[in-house]
């Protein structure tokens, strides 16, 4: 027997195409509270439709998706206005661009960057609203004393973390992450790793993380989606995938790493 | 696993109050595609109870499946068949069989229930000795303090230096990783225990640290099933012994 | 510019002009435009759009003012335009012309007395009645415009009150100058609902546009939309609870009236950079001024207000 605790979102046969073909197909699964959940594939393989549709920025073709709110609500997501999404994504939902300068305002400060999701939902004292932004930056390790410069004056690393920030200030269950390390060297990859791990565990997030890196996936995630010409080929618990593959395709994706 | 072998488990759980982990005819075979689909043969249907307070230790040949027996008690390989049923943590009576189980479900499992001390230490980068260790209990709860104290006594019992505690292991000996290893695998208490070649990198001192380590955790009244590559440490744990024969070998091609 | 406005003197203008529609443009377009108000009324604060004309004046010198005035202008009616406070600037001169000639309607200096008052850029310190209209001239009516271009996103964002972007702007002014730094145009929320700009006024006035028992108009030609501010209506300046919305204030009085509580502008009276600091409401000095020394009937005339300066400080 298992206990029944309700999944955080549950996708049920999620389709999303272009013109009949590319995109994903057939999706289904259950995301619970506190899980970090990959999708691993390579180019082409449907992962950032997949993680574009999840999270209501592309229209899904066809498929059930729902939401547990905080509030105890079970919310039908592609049946829902778009007014009541958009609040959904302020306030319950986080999105980690693959490049931090689409998730970040380039004309404004740092702090700035990081207390607009709280300006947005009604903050209304500036020096709560910099404190706040001062305990995040220093979170994700940024020198708080940079509070007040531009994001171009910051590192990519350090404007995904800044990134990371941003999207974490407002407490959100759910975090969209795609492909947050590519890009980045590699002792900065590692950096950010070790934050988004820590962070992931300590604020008890659940994560959709896409990436087409094993050792990502290996380090960051509990459960692992291979996806393979735009369907899910293998899933389960990341070190049992990764350790035991079932799937041709996941063998070869598994073989194909480089070794250290 | 059937409804009907699920309830006969239901009751066997519930009849036997120090029945811990029961796998019932569990086979497991490897298909590697990218070798034209050959097909491996690891377990040929093995059976094992174990109860609360045993120490059970696998023996047989090299390639008899050992480790793979217990990678696949711990749900990090897939059995091909048969079922794997573990006391669960919540209610007396209750289980989980990890054949068929939801993630989250095994999640939950190996955090509260099933410890596991593999071989081979996964570094990961940057996280220092003593995080690592500490971190099955903050993962249950405990509050950081105590449970870096705890783990410090811990490393400290395995004779693994204080000046080491703040580094990350990558750079440690096999037999100072291999410790770090068994402290973070036992730190939590876990009531069910699968240890796999614990001692392998250990000279003899800390084996009889390790195997001390084994015994008390058996005393209180977990389950173990371990492997262990020397013949003293395994006379000094065990309370029983479970042979295992490599499977009859054949080699089928899909393709 | 200084020679006198025969408009205010006597009434040459006391029809419309030969060959023009009353107050220059067709009853159509004045029926289309009174349809645009009456949107804007019903939602107080709300951009509307309507099919702006093309003017006897480029867009940028007060198109959208001219074209509501143009709509809601009767025979019956008494017209005052000001440009920064001024009655005698070009601007007003001119547009007060065209109504003049183009509608034979009665024109005035005189707040009190004008039934439609259309201003660039502000708001007559005298207090407004419920018998009164206040049209502005708008060249900006997107508060939102410098830090999201786009109107497909401001429509949504005005549509789902998503005005986290403006607190944005004021928190970087408070990093980048220690306060609040915008003086003119400054965003307000109007009916605690709609993210609306003033237009250019300073924020001076911004408290003058809150619970006026005037109706307020809004009129952008150039960006083709009409908003509204109903009387009685309440208008709040956005700021943050420590960082609170605060008018402009002087030490120095008026130099020619001696007033403490209106806009002053600061004037430049000679070579050597000698200044003076003169209320911007012409009108409004000129009142001050007549009870003062009792006098009648000054028109505003800078030479004879520097004169009496002078005269004033000798």
């Amino acid at each position: 027997m298992t206990t029944r605790i309700t999944p955080l979102m549950s996708a049920r046969a999620i389709t999303k195409q272009y013109g009949g073909r590319n995109g994903c197909r057939n999706v289904s699964f259950d995301l619970y509270p506190g899980e970090v959940l990959c999708i691993v594939g390579e180019s082409g393989s449907g992962k950032t439709t997949l993680l574009n549709t999840l999270a209501l920025r592309t229209e899904a073709d066809s498929g059930a998706l729902h939401y547990h709110a905080t509030h105890g609500e079970m919310l039908d997501l592609l049946a829902m206005s778009e007014p009541r999404r958009r609040l959904l994504m302020r306030t319950e939902w986080g999105f980690v661009q693959q490049n931090p300068r689409d998730g970040l305002r380039s004309g404004v400060s740092a702090g700035a960057n990081i207390g607009e999701p709280l300006m947005a939902v009604g903050a209304r004292h500036y020096g709560q609203i910099r404190a706040t932004a001062t305990q995040w930056m220093e979170r994700v390790e940024l020198d708080a004393t940079r509070i007040d410069e531009f994001p171009a004056a910051f590192s990519g690393g350090m404007q995904q973390r800044l990134q990371i920030a941003r999207n974490l200030v407002t407490g959100p269950r759910l975090v969209f992450m795609d492909e947050p390390t590519a890009g980045l060297d590699v002792s900065v990859q590692a950096r950010l790793l070790d934050l988004l791990r820590t962070l992931t565990s300590t604020l008890h997030l659940s994560v959709l993380i896409v990436t087409h890196d094993i050792g990502v996936a290996r380090l960051l995630a509990h459960r692992l989606m291979v996806m393979q010409g735009g369907e899910v080929v293998e899933s389960g618990l990341t070190d049992q995938v990764l350790d035991d593959p079932q799937h041709p395709y996941t063998q070869t994706l598994v073989s194909s790493v480089l070794p250290v | 696993m059937s409804s009907i072998e699920s309830r006969a488990s239901d009751r066997v759980f519930i009849d036997n109050a120090a029945l811990m982990l029961r796998a019932v005819d569990i086979r497991k075979t490897f298909t590697l595609h990218a070798q034209g689909g050959v097909q491996i043969d690891a377990l040929a249907g093995v059976s094992l109870d174990v109860e609360q307070g045993e120490c059970v230790v696998l023996v047989g040949p090299s390639g008899a499946g050992k480790s793979t027996l217990l990678r696949c008690l711990y749900g990090n390989y897939l059995a091909s068949s048969g079922s794997i049923a573990i006391r669960s943590d919540g209610h007396d009576a209750q289980h989980v069989a990890i054949t068929g189980a939801e993630p989250h479900d095994v999640l939950r499992l190996r955090r509260n229930v099933v410890g596991y001390v593999s071989q081979f230490l996964r570094v990961i980068p940057r996280v220092t000795t003593l995080t690592l260790v500490a971190e099955p209990l903050v993962s249950r709860g405990v509050a950081e303090d105590e449970a870096r104290e705890r783990a410090a006594a811990l490393l400290a019992r395995l004779n693994v230096p204080e000046r080491l505690w703040s580094l990350a292991p990558a750079t440690f000996s096999g037999g100072e990783q291999q410790r770090v290893n068994i402290a973070r695998g036992l730190i939590a208490g876990h009531p069910l225990l699968l240890l796999d070649e614990p001692t392998a990198s250990l000279d003899a001192e800390n084996r009889d640290v390790v195997a001390d380590l084994v015994i008390e955790a058996r005393e209180r009244g977990a389950a173990i099933v371990g492997i262990f590559h020397d013949e003293d440490t395994r006379t000094k744990v065990a309370t029983r012994r479970f042979e295992l024969q490599p499977p009859l070998r054949h080699q089928a091609a899909l393709h | 510019m200084n020679a006198p406005d025969p408009q205010l003197d006597g009434a040459p203008f006391d029809r419309a002009a030969e060959g023009y529609n009353f107050a220059y443009l067709d009853e159509q377009t004045k029926r289309m435009i009174r349809r645009s108000l009456l949107k804007a009324v019903a939602v107080p604060g709300y951009q509307v759009p309507f099919a702006s004309r093309e003017m006897p004046l480029p867009f940028g010198w007060g198109t959208g003012g001219i074209q509501v005035t143009a709509a809601i202008i009767g025979r019956d009616d008494t017209l005052k335009v000001i440009d920064q406070g001024s009655d005698e600037t070009t601007n007003a001169v001119n547009i007060r012309r065209f109504f003049a000639r183009t509608t034979g309607v009665k024109t005035t200096r005189r707040t009190s007395e004008a039934t439609i008052v259309q201003t660039r850029h502000r708001i007559p310190e005298t207090p407004l009645t419920d018998k009164q209209i206040l049209v502005y001239q708008v060249p900006m009516p997107e508060p939102l415009f410098r830090l999201e271009p786009r109107t497909a996103e401001t429509k949504k964002l005005h549509a789902l009150a998503d005005y986290g972007l403006i607190s944005v702007k004021l928190y970087e002014d408070i990093v980048h100058h220690g306060g609040i730094a915008t003086t003119y145009d400054y965003p307000v929320i109007v009916n605690e609902r709609y993210l609306t700009s003033p237009s250019p006024i300073p924020k001076f006035d911004n408290p003058k546009m809150h619970m006026n028992a005037a109706l307020q108009l809004f009129g952008a030609g150039r960006e083709r939309r009409i908003h509204a501010i109903p009387p009685y209506t309440r208008v709040r300046s956005l700021d943050f609870d420590d960082h609170p919305f605060e008018i402009q204030r002087w030490e120095h009085a008026c130099a020619l009236c001696g007033s403490r509580e209106s806009f002053l502008d600061e004037m430049i009276v000679d070579d050597e950079g000698t200044r003076m600091f003169v209320c911007s409401d012409s009108d409004y000095c000129h009142d001050r001024r007549e009870q003062q020394t009792g006098d009648a009937g000054e028109s505003g005339e800078p030479d004879v207000a520097v004169k009496r300066a002078e005269g004033e400080s000798a």
